[in-house]
């Protein structure tokens, strides 16, 4: 089962990059963005409990809807979330 | 539903539940694609409704600008080789995949009129997604569609003003 959903992120992570060079900008840094959310999820199943994960994750869903309504807000997640990671180092 | 409420309410619908559409819904929505305008009238379109889970399942992991795991994939494909012998080189360049962008906003809103939800997407990997479909050397993939019932609220629609984008007569510099 794990190794399924590892390979699910492999071929998102692989057609993301096939798909990419014809895309808007915008996309290149949501894709890494939701291959990384899918990654945590991945942690999560792991350690069900870690809040930070919990949280990063959040911020990721809640920021990367706004990709096509809100670019500034997009980008202002990509921040948000870095900055979470300072927490779990 | 009336056409202007329609075009209002259609939204671009990146969840949805695990509910299964019938399919005299999926051939209502046939009906719709195949009313559109088709240039020359050449309609070299084929409707390809992927409703076997295990299909949906890879064509929905090789594709990633689809969101949702919807029950039902729609892949609009035209057969270029009926283009070529019956169409024009401009059926090629870019009538058939007009054919299918109006088939597919015909559909869109058929299928709000049902109660389901879409949204169109290009982000497929094509190769795969043909290898997939075991489709014809000939087919081309337009576009798909992901079809289901809706779950929670669209994104926030963002509209450009009118002013930016609206012009009556030939083009005027701003002032």
């Amino acid at each position: 089962m794990k190794q399924e959903n590892y390979f699910e992120l492999l071929v998102y992570m692989i057609t993301s990059a096939a798909g990419l060079p014809g895309e808007p900008r915008i996309y290149g840094p949501l894709r890494m963005i939701e291959a990384s959310e899918r990654l945590c999820g991945l942690m999560l199943e792991e350690e069900p409990e870690n809040r930070d994960l919990q949280e990063l994750k959040s911020i990721i869903e809640a920021g990367k809807q706004k990709t096509t309504s809100d670019e500034e807000g997009f980008y202002q997640m990509l921040q948000d979330a870095a900055a979470k990671l300072t927490d779990m180092v | 539903m009336n056409i202007s409420e329609a075009l209002e309410k259609r939204r671009s619908i990146r969840s949805f539940s695990s509910r299964p559409v019938a399919r005299e819904l999926l051939l209502e929505l046939a009906q719709a694609g195949r009313l559109a305008p088709s240039a020359s009238n050449l309609q070299a379109w084929h409707f390809f409704f992927l409703t076997d889970p295990e299909l949906v399942k890879k064509v929905d992991l090789f594709s990633p600008g689809l969101s949702g795991h919807p029950p039902v994939i729609l892949a609009i494909c035209s057969d270029m080789g009926y283009a070529r012998v019956h169409g024009s080189p401009n059926s090629e360049r870019y009538g058939c995949i007009m054919d299918a962008a109006m088939a597919a906003e015909n559909i869109m809103l058929k299928a709000l009129d049902l109660g389901l939800g879409s949204c169109a997407i290009k982000s497929y990997n094509d190769a795969a997604i043909r290898k997939l479909l075991k489709l014809p050397e000939d087919y081309r993939i337009e576009i798909l569609i992901s079809l289901g019932y809706p779950e929670g609220e669209p994104r926030p629609r963002r509209l450009r003003p009118m002013e930016e984008i609206l012009h009556f007569n030939a083009w005027q510099e701003e002032a």
